[in-house]
């Protein structure tokens, strides 16, 4: 899983999908094949949020480049879990930070489908 | 009672679909038996001895036109391939004559190969045929698996391991299968750019978003319970050129989007009944990025639209197709996106593209 690393003043935790996950993320579903957002978010991503969702002090950063890419329908499915799960949208942007140095137009839309879930 | 979730409930849904589709084909094929008029005895006897030599039997002759390829034009390689399912319906052995043939690309190619494999096609009907003179095209078949496909008693396996250069069928429940997209990938690169780098591509994301089309659009309201699509990575070797071809023979974009519409709002079908659907619009609206989705669950119906994007930002795809039903668009980098109406409906979806070395 990611490294951890503290600041002064927060505790970063950071997941990078390529390490921590795979290569070839997938599509929605389980049941649509391996490496879907579902899977990711249930395996790798929910318990990492819970561990920075309840301290005052602590991110999570997760890194999205190294991969292959990504399809709509992981991001939108990883976004509508944490959405779903966390409820607080605007806590949910502070808390997590998405990267992606390659290309942010996948950030943009992760940041679309989180404030689009209702 | 535990109350169910979304996820649960949409699972729910979709197996008792499949189970539902799965009994009325189990029904379609007992009431057809019932009622073939001629012996199964005889037919089997006729197409034993067509398979043999062609000429001991009555059959229709299939004379291909010079050009056969779905991208430059579509309408007559639909029509083309109807007339001879017309033949096949009535049980008569057609003879696919691609003799002359001087034009045919991997998408043709491919679409050619998912109809003779398919049992709604065929109707379990023989077929013989010849392929074309063009020495060209004649690579193409040797090397995209053509015998491997037409071969009787010879058994293709479901995925192929060899992602390049050779027809990978796929009939999966999983239909989306990363790894496989990820081999592809790179090897099309090491192929067309000569470097192992996966990173430097936007065209795994567009695989992925093809399969996952395939599960949104394809057997919507059909009577199949497995999906299947077709995916060809052609490597030219003169030209270092890969030419990909991925294709569904399901219902098609449009047309499950009206099924969906329609099943879901009455208003919606009565608006079907009065105003005919412009399907050309909402191809437009979908690549503008307004949402065209059946369902009102939120992160759906950005699929294409992401393609879309993909696309016009890279200058190493080019020739970017996509036919579904009575629609063919051309996009790509630089370009005017075109739009255009065919005369045919086109049963399925096929997105073709190629990929090129950097100038």
């Amino acid at each position: 899983m990611g490294v951890n690393s503290e600041t002064m003043n927060e505790e970063i935790i950071e997941v990078n999908i390529a390490k921590d996950f795979t290569l070839t993320p997938g599509a929605r579903y389980r049941t649509d094949g391996k490496f879907s957002g579902e899977e990711f978010y249930e395996d790798v991503l929910k318990a990492r949020i819970d561990e920075v969702w309840s301290k005052d002090n602590s991110k999570l950063i997760v890194y999205l480049d190294g991969t292959y890419g990504y399809a709509s329908s992981f991001l939108s499915e990883v976004s509508i879990r944490i959405v779903k799960d966390f409820i607080d949208k605007k806590k949910i942007l502070e808390k997590i930070n998405f990267v992606s140095e390659k290309d942010p137009l996948i950030v943009e839309a992760i940041v679309k489908f989180i404030n689009e879930t209702p | 009672m535990r109350k169910l979730t979304e996820e649960r409930k949409q699972f729910l849904i979709r197996y008792a679909r499949r189970k539902h589709l799965h009994e009325i084909k189990r029904r379609l094929v007992r009431k057809r038996k019932r009622l073939s008029k001629i012996p199964i005895k005889k037919i089997e006897n006729r197409n034993k001895k067509f398979l043999d030599d062609p000429k001991k039997v009555e059959h229709f002759v299939s004379k291909a036109p010079n050009i056969l390829s779905l991208t430059s034009d579509p309408d007559s390689v639909i029509s083309y391939f109807r007339q001879a399912k017309k033949s096949l319906s009535k049980k008569v052995p057609v003879f696919f004559d691609l003799k002359d043939v001087t034009l045919m690309g991997p998408e043709t190619f491919t679409y050619f190969i998912a109809l003779i494999t398919e049992n709604d096609y065929v109707n379990t009907t023989p077929i013989q045929g010849n392929i074309p003179d063009d020495l060209k095209i004649r690579e193409m078949f040797k090397r995209a698996g053509f015998y491997k496909y037409v071969i009787p008693d010879k058994r293709f396996r479901d995925v192929d391991v060899d992602p390049l250069g050779t027809l990978i069928h796929i009939k999966t429940r999983n239909v989306v299968e990363p790894e496989l997209a990820g081999n592809i990938c790179s090897s099309a690169m090491k192929h067309t750019f000569n470097t192992d780098n996966f990173l430097d591509q936007n065209f795994y994301t567009i695989l992925i978003e093809c399969m996952a089309n395939t599960r949104n659009h394809s057997n919507y309201g059909e009577l199949g319970e497995v999906y299947d699509w077709w995916l060809l990575a052609y490597k030219e070797t003169d030209t270092k050129i890969t030419k990909f071809c991925f294709l569904d023979l399901g219902v098609g974009i449009f047309q499950s989007l009206l099924t969906k519409y329609a099943e879901d709002s009455l208003v919606e079908r009565l608006k079907q009944a009065v105003v005919p659907s412009n399907n050309r619009k909402t191809l437009e609206k979908i690549f503008q990025g307004k949402r065209e989705t059946s369902t009102t669950l939120p992160g759906r119906g950005y699929g294409l639209n992401f393609i879309y994007k993909l696309v016009k930002e890279d200058q190493t795809i080019k020739k970017f197709t996509i036919l579904s039903n009575n629609i063919i668009a051309n996009i790509g980098y630089n370009m005017v996106d075109s739009i255009k109406t065919n005369k045919h409906n086109f049963r399925g979806t096929m997105f073709y593209w190629e990929l090129t070395p950097k100038l």
